[in-house]
């Protein structure tokens, strides 16, 4: 079982709409980091994965239970998080699984940390 | 035949007071402004940005109309945030490029505007008659909420045309 989430951790955030791709330049969209109504980000920490294991965690884990196509994922560091005031909550449920939580409560300041993780990550399309 | 040039502070050519004055004058006004702002909807000027915008807008919400359009159990898109995204792209200036037109988890629709990772603008509508602003600007950043009636915030047009340097 992992521990505390570290700094240097790479985080994947996988991507099933492709409403948060940005196609002229494929660029994640900060709307795919935006907070779900419960008031976390769904991501997976993948530090230590060879690729394949990480498209396995995004196929097995979210696409399929989910029942959505698994179009890419962005990857950020938990540094990157860290930074903006946020806490990353690795609940290990499923394993790897982590919310990131602890967003403001104004739209606005959630869309510009958003605006920002997304300035941060760099996107892998499957 | 003449073109109609739009300067960089005014409101935009697509949309006609609400409200007008009582004299003739004023009414005549109100006539030629309409018939004027009905010309320039004809696809060879102004209009065909406008038509693309419309098409997007409702396409945008044809598909994500329904709960948990992205997995990750975000609201449907409702008409009324289709409607106020509507108004608030027919209030943009005509100098600016149209934007993109994006659905955000929360059944907001964005307005997007994005010239690389650090030059970006964000405005998203809920149809509850706000909206909500967010920019990142080189090391600078800006983000707020606004009231949304007739008129676009000064807001707006200011972080608009520091983007587009206009």
């Amino acid at each position: 079982m992992l521990g505390p989430v570290k700094p240097e951790e790479s985080l994947s955030r996988y991507i099933l709409d492709t409403a948060y791709i940005r196609s002229s330049d494929k660029t994640v969209r900060h709307s795919a980091f935006m907070p779900s109504a419960n008031g976390e980000t769904s991501v997976f920490r993948i530090s230590g994965l060879a690729d394949f294991e990480i498209w396995g965690i995004g196929c097995l884990e979210v696409a399929q239970k989910r029942g959505k196509p698994l179009l890419g994922r962005a990857d950020i560091l938990a540094l990157d998080v860290i930074e903006n005031n946020l806490q990353i909550d690795p609940d290990n449920n499923p394993p790897r699984h982590a919310n990131i939580v602890g967003w403001p409560e104004e739209r606005s300041e959630q869309k510009l940390i958003a605006l920002r993780l997304a300035a941060n990550a760099q996107l892998h399309l499957k | 035949m003449s073109i109609a040039i739009q300067c960089n502070h005014c409101p935009s050519f697509a949309v006609v007071p609400s409200s007008t004055g009582f004299s003739a004058d004023s009414i005549d006004l109100f006539k030629s402004l309409k018939k004027g702002i009905g010309h320039i909807w004809e696809p060879v000027t102004l209009g065909r940005p406008l038509e693309e915008a419309l098409k997007s807008l409702i396409e945008l919400y044809i598909e994500r109309s329904d709960a948990n359009w992205d997995g990750y159990n975000a609201s449907p898109l409702t008409e009324d945030a289709v409607s106020d995204a509507w108004k608030l792209i027919k209030l943009l200036p005509s100098s600016i490029r149209m934007p993109e037109i994006l659905a955000e988890p929360n059944g907001e629709i964005a307005l997007e505007w994005y010239k690389g990772s650090k030059l970006i603008f964000v405005v998203s509508v809920s149809g509850k008659g706000t909206i909500t602003y967010a920019g990142i600007f080189g090391s600078n950043t800006i983000h707020g909420s606004e009231y949304f009636s007739e008129s676009l915030s000064p807001i707006i047009v200011e972080s608009l045309r520091r983007l587009f340097c206009l």
